[in-house]
């Protein structure tokens, strides 16, 4: 089954977290981070497609640093990723 | 389209072909080396409602898939088609609405991605198994969970939920997902596993 999602992937776990609180409105998922992405804390942020570009708003506005943002795509065993977005600490 | 898949074993074959059918292949020959393969494409193919004929012998098989995937066909799963169970003989038992020691909202976060992870991955549990405070996750404070047990029972686990700590926590008319269940079944889905991973 082709899966399509997106995710926030974070510098810090506390970073995560503190976007999960933000991002609940946005039925946000917490996942284990894609194995595909690599140099980020295991903690990622799942959103579905017809909230990526609002959850994407959020977090732009949030001061949230240290974030990537990907388009995911792909079968549950072979997953791409695509950087969409990102946020320095 | 030719595929061939001599020399992988179940479920590859199944989910080999299952994804040039997704792709819009109608008219699909698989090149199979054992039985195995042979009756778990026949089952797919035959699940889905295609047409299927299988000929060769002695590890040197083809079968011949022919028809159009419904919509309803590409959302399913392969692996269940596998004679090889899709499900493994462990429990997992969630006894705490966190996973670890240490700090309360990182541990709460963990679980989410355990049970997220456990619903997405191969290799579903026979039963998942609450108790104690661990109910709290099916019971209406986490939506993210409720749904993930919710993808797990569709893949075939059972899910038992301890009746006496629902009560216990008041939240016995708040069960989301899972059945009420009691120490007898709970312990005896433990004898019976090969391996209770307790979370």
């Amino acid at each position: 089954m082709m899966q399509h999602f997106y995710v926030f992937a974070f510098g810090s776990t506390h970073a995560a977290i503190e976007a999960e609180r933000l991002l609940a409105s946005v039925k946000a998922v917490v996942m284990p981070t894609p194995r595909v992405i690599t140099a980020s804390c295991g903690m990622s942020l799942r959103l579905e497609d017809e909230y990526a570009d609002e959850g994407l708003r959020m977090m732009k506005g949030s001061g949230i640093g240290s974030w990537r943002y990907y388009e995911m795509s792909g079968s549950r065993r072979d997953l791409t990723s695509k950087l969409l977005a990102e946020a320095e600490s | 389209m030719y595929l061939d898949a001599r020399g992988k074993q179940c479920p590859m074959p199944v989910i080999m072909a299952k994804k040039e059918l997704d792709g819009g292949c109608t008219d699909l020959t698989v090149a199979v080396d054992n039985e195995t393969a042979v009756k778990n494409l026949t089952k797919m193919a035959t699940n889905l409602g295609l047409s299927v004929e299988s000929s060769g012998k002695d590890g040197d098989y083809e079968i011949h898939i022919t028809g159009e995937l419904t919509a309803e066909g590409r959302e399913t799963e392969p692996e269940q088609f596998c004679e090889l169970p899709a499900t493994a003989n462990y429990s997992v038992f969630v006894s705490k609405d966190h996973l670890g020691e240490g700090d309360p909202v990182l541990g709460r976060n963990l679980i989410r991605m355990a049970i997220y992870t456990l619903s997405e991955g191969d290799n579903v549990p026979k039963s998942l198994l609450f108790m104690n405070g661990g109910v709290k996750l099916v019971a209406g404070e986490e939506p993210q969970i409720t749904e993930n047990v919710k993808k797990l029972i569709s893949r075939g686990c059972e899910v038992l939920v301890c009746g006496t700590c629902l009560n216990f926590y008041g939240l016995s008319d708040k069960l989301e997902a899972g059945t009420v269940s009691n120490m007898y079944e709970i312990l005896e889905r433990m004898q019976k596993s090969s391996n209770t991973i307790t979370l």
